[in-house]
């Protein structure tokens, strides 16, 4: 098992109204997500932040008529594994790799998954489709856009997330 | 023989005729007073959507909360029948997924307080005051409605959950 699965967490939200009803009693509906970030290493690549450290959870940009695009890109970096300890080691992986969209998933009900668009390096990162990086380039960013109008309101939260693999080629 | 059991019925029924018959019959009664009006009331969380951030120290969804504002049609002039409001929790589902196979991995991890106090299904608020008002001049309420994670147990996990508070009108 040579692949490595990176879970990539990219969020936003709006700030503003709500909803309510109209009946006695009367009820009301919160729904609430959340993602668990984390990486699994294999016995060759190990996936970090900046600098080795945790991968950060990046921003969107909403705008009123639902289009959303990354504030800022997500820094990933490939690096060796440290035999003795199984962690990162402090030199990026030695080889070229290939970087996979394994899945992802999107919090609000208005928009299609299959419309929800990643870029890895400014390319299209799509599921079976690998984008690859040689040597020396193994420090890549990520983002994710959505280009066609949907319904939000203001208060609503757009969270978006990503398994991404990267495989030695 | 059926000539024997006419006269023995007629000399029951003389006898019973003749006696003092002393009965006691409760008049109280159980009045909803709250049916009596044709007040309505709407609960409203503010926001209705929460996005939870994951704190890896604690590992666990920081604690985060939501404003219920439950809004009437009762004037002001009302106020001193002592209108009031319940709170009752009808949904709190919550589940953790794995992002990768999408299987359950763990579910029932929020707990909820209303204004610092358990919430559960056997547990509601009770006697809320409608004591301020709200734009349009009616009695209104407030509560905050906080959620509180347990540990969640795996990393790379797609969670989401749903809660469900009903607001009921209470004199």
């Amino acid at each position: 098992m040579k692949k490595q699965l990176l879970l990539t967490v990219i969020l936003a939200a709006l700030g503003g109204t709500s909803m309510g009803a109209n009946a006695a009693p009367a009820q009301g509906m919160l729904e609430w997500t959340g993602f668990v970030g984390g990486v699994f290493n294999s016995t060759d690549i190990a996936l970090t932040g900046i600098g080795g450290g945790d991968i950060q959870k990046g921003l969107l940009n909403i705008q009123n008529d639902g289009l959303f695009s990354s504030q800022r890109g997500i820094v990933v970096e490939a690096h060796m594994v440290d035999a003795g300890t199984g962690e990162a080691a402090a030199e990026l992986y030695d080889g070229d790799i290939n970087w996979d969209l394994a899945s992802a998933s999107i919090s609000h009900p208005g928009y299609d998954l299959k419309k929800v668009l990643f870029q890895l390096n400014g390319d299209d990162l799509v599921s079976g489709s690998p984008v690859s990086t040689a040597v020396g380039s193994h420090v890549v960013s990520v983002t994710t856009s959505y280009a066609e109008a949907v319904t939000v309101s203001p208060g609503d939260a757009v969270q978006v997330s990503a398994v991404i693999m990267a495989e030695p080629i | 023989m059926k000539t024997l059991i006419y006269a023995l019925g007629l000399g029951c029924s003389l006898g019973v005729q003749a006696k003092v018959i002393q009965e006691h019959f409760p008049v109280s009664t159980y009045i909803d007073k709250g049916a009596l009006y044709p007040y309505t009331l709407t609960i409203t969380p503010t926001p209705a959507q929460l996005v939870l951030a994951f704190n890896d120290t604690t590992e666990a969804f920081e604690t985060a909360s939501t404003r219920l504002q439950v809004d009437t049609d009762i004037p002001e002039n009302e106020v001193g029948l002592g209108f009031g409001y319940n709170l009752n929790l009808i949904t709190n589902t919550s589940e953790c997924r794995n992002a990768t196979d999408n299987t359950l991995t763990q579910s029932d991890f929020i707990n909820l307080k209303v204004d610092g106090q358990p919430f559960t299904d056997s547990t509601p608020v009770l006697a809320q005051r409608l004591e301020t008002l709200n734009a349009a001049g009616n009695l209104s309420g407030e509560n905050t409605l906080t959620l509180e994670s347990a540990v969640i147990t795996n990393i790379m996990q797609v969670c989401s959950g749903r809660i469900l508070v009903e607001a009921e009108l209470a004199l």
